[in-house]
């Protein structure tokens, strides 16, 4: 669902996991690179009397560098110093990988 | 952003359903209430419950005023300007997220549970409470699980003196956690009621959710159970309510009470503005009479900055693709570029020999400065990873149509209710994304984003209230967000049958819909399920 709260993202992790079967990521694995997180997105240009149209790739800033790292974004990282409290205290206090 | 009880409290159908809380909140502090006021009676311990659910939908579900975030970590979205905000560097992993649970709302969550169970409330009273308070647990369960993988399930509101049990461990896994969270999902489904006033959840608003969690769940676990259940839950929400045919109101009507809303949240004028939600502020071009008259626009706006807002965020080409165009001698729902409108009348030519600046064209400005197509950011800081220019187009000698129309005419419907686009009118404007046009790339002096304009040629239009005064950011105005649609239940639904393996059933489920399977919520479908209502089994996962 477009634009409604992350819904889109959260699929994308989702579609990615069952990669076999969806074929969302790029080595047809589950929980590999989601094909569509790790690519550029495209913008568009139209002439001003409408007779041309060039789709390219929305560059700046770094933005085409888009990237998704597997596993590690398959899961956020959990804030350091709140498992640094933890460890203090004798708790648990594992990162999640990549983190 | 804040959204305090007098918030929850003011949202509309609460507002009748709390009459008798009004006197408490009228004669006392609005900033803190003590435990024997807010539990005394049921009115005021519903407050409490709502000023909760704002808390718990903050953390990622509604309301938090920059859900558009998410979306540019997608291909649907950018994030992109150069005045002081730039890419959103979570998308190129330049930066990471981490989260932090949060105690204090674990705490009221399980205040809840205590003062339902403790309190002097009815049987029913106490089983509404006990119901909603499942459902805050499950919520925020489900959102750390999503997030973080491991959550911390704090299930009793401790005191002072219980150093030893507020030991919380995380759970093992995944598995642990999704077990918690669809725990309690499934026992605030089976105590909430069927109907609720608008800003309230009911039964079937958590069987989405529910169905939204399983899915995750067996994602995460493979746990084929996980599937069951998300059919059970979203199979019950679509045989009981019903999809709406004018998808716009859902989200563009401020104060839509659309009957395929099974949950929203909503805030009224007296205390938002534009700038409560990024969705808006963030999502609005700014518009200078005086820079469209620079850029010698054809069509100038009929008033100076209607739009004055900060925009950010845009949607990409690759979410216009999504929607779907009519073939003119077919009748078949099509990606644009496939269309025999589309192909009669346009040629391709060959994109790798785009290499200039301004080789396609350039626009002339009264300040001399140019606007270019390609322009130059178009060479730079470009990805291997795919085609630097994707396709290059031009209209046919006698063509009866332009690139515009033959582009964006006789698409799905929510098309328009979701993007704005060359051609179309927006509030009081008509808006044109062609090269010099009034709204586009560089009508004021930057193509790059500078000076809060497009980057992409497009806008949004999705959760933009159309009957809202100028876009300024002090301007007030009623707003809303969905929580839980009938729609979704649809595609939960499909989703799960299909990953089961029934293909037939996953397809039905679409069939059985007033919509077609491809006219609706393409970007929730996997490619393999975008292709048709009529796709075999086997190529739906091949």
């Amino acid at each position: 669902m477009i634009n409604e709260g992350g819904d889109l993202y959260y699929s994308y992790l989702r579609w990615g996991k069952l990669g076999s079967k969806t074929g969302m990521t790029e080595d047809g694995k589950d929980g590999g690179i989601i094909r569509d997180l790790n690519r550029p997105v495209y913008k568009m240009e139209m002439t001003s009397k409408r007779d041309q149209l060039v789709i390219n790739q929305l560059t700046i800033l770094n933005s085409a560098a888009r990237q998704f790292t597997a596993p590690k974004r398959y899961l956020m990282g959990i804030n350091q110093s709140f498992l640094d409290n933890r460890a203090a205290y004798g708790l648990d206090n594992k990162q999640n990988d990549g983190y | 952003m804040k959204h305090y009880i007098l918030n929850s409290l003011i949202g509309f159908g609460v507002l009748a359903a709390l009459p008798s809380c009004m006197d408490t909140l009228d004669t006392h502090p609005t900033a803190e209430f003590n435990e024997e006021t807010v539990w005394g009676t049921k009115a005021t311990a519903d407050a409490f419950v709502l000023n909760v659910y704002a808390n718990v939908l903050n953390t990622g579900y509604t309301g938090s005023g920059s859900c558009i975030s998410w979306e540019a970590r997608t291909p649907n979205c950018s994030r992109s300007s150069r005045v002081g905000e730039g890419i959103d560097n979570y998308a190129n992993e330049t930066a990471d997220l981490s989260v932090t649970p949060s105690f204090s709302l674990y705490r009221k969550v399980n205040m809840i549970f205590k003062h339902a169970t403790e309190g002097n409330f009815t049987d029913d009273e106490k089983a509404d409470l006990l119901a909603n308070a499942h459902l805050l647990r499950g919520m925020l369960y489900f959102q750390y699980a999503r997030m973080m993988g491991r959550i911390l399930p704090v299930d009793e509101v401790f005191t002072a003196e219980d150093t030893i049990k507020c030991r919380v461990s995380f759970t093992e896994n995944e598995a642990e956690s999704y077990k918690l969270a669809i725990g309690e999902l499934e026992q605030a489904v089976e105590g909430l009621p069927t109907s609720s006033s608008a800003g309230l959840p009911n039964k079937y608003a958590a069987e989405v959710i529910l169905s939204r969690a399983c899915l995750q769940a067996y994602a995460y676990t493979k746990d084929a159970a996980y599937l069951d259940k998300a059919i059970a839950a979203a199979k019950d929400v679509t045989e009981n309510r019903e999809l709406t045919a004018d998808y716009a109101d859902m989200f563009n009507n401020a104060t839509s009470t659309n009957a395929e809303i099974l949950w929203a949240q909503y805030w009224l004028s007296e205390n938002t503005t534009i700038s409560t939600f990024e969705e808006m502020i963030r999502c609005a071009p700014n518009i200078p009479a005086a820079d469209v008259a620079t850029t010698q626009s054809p069509i100038g706006v009929n008033e100076n900055k209607w739009f004055d807002s900060w925009g950010i965020y845009w949607p990409t080409q690759d979410a216009v693709d999504q929607y779907l165009v009519t073939d003119e001698a077919t009748g078949k729902a099509m990606p644009w570029y496939e269309t025999s409108q589309w192909k009669d009348n346009v040629e391709e030519l060959d994109a790798s020999t785009l290499t200039e600046v301004g080789q396609v064209e350039v626009w002339d400005r009264t300040n001399g400065t140019q606007n270019q197509i390609p322009e130059i950011n178009d060479f730079t800081q470009t990805s291997s990873k795919a085609p630097v220019v994707r396709n290059w187009y031009r209209l046919k000698e006698g063509a009866a149509k332009n690139i515009s129309q033959l582009m964006y005419e006789n698409r799905d419907n929510r098309f328009a209710a979701s993007i704005v686009y060359d051609g179309c009118t927006w509030t009081t404007e008509t808006v044109e994304t062609n090269l010099g046009g009034n709204f586009s790339m560089g009508v004021r002096d930057q193509r790059d984003g500078g000076w809060y304009n497009t980057t992409t040629g497009y806008m949004w239009r999705k959760y933009m209230p159309e009957n809202t005064p100028k876009w300024f950011y002090a301007n007030k105005t009623d707003y809303h967000q969905c929580v839980a649609r009938v729609g979704e239940a649809y595609l939960n639904l499909a989703e799960a049958y299909l990953l089961k393996g029934q293909v037939a059933n996953a397809v039905a489920a679409f069939n059985a819909t007033p919509r077609s399977m491809v006219a609706w919520h393409p970007q929730r479908l996997p490619p393999r399920l975008r292709l048709g209502r009529t796709i075999s089994a086997s190529a739906m996962w091949k």
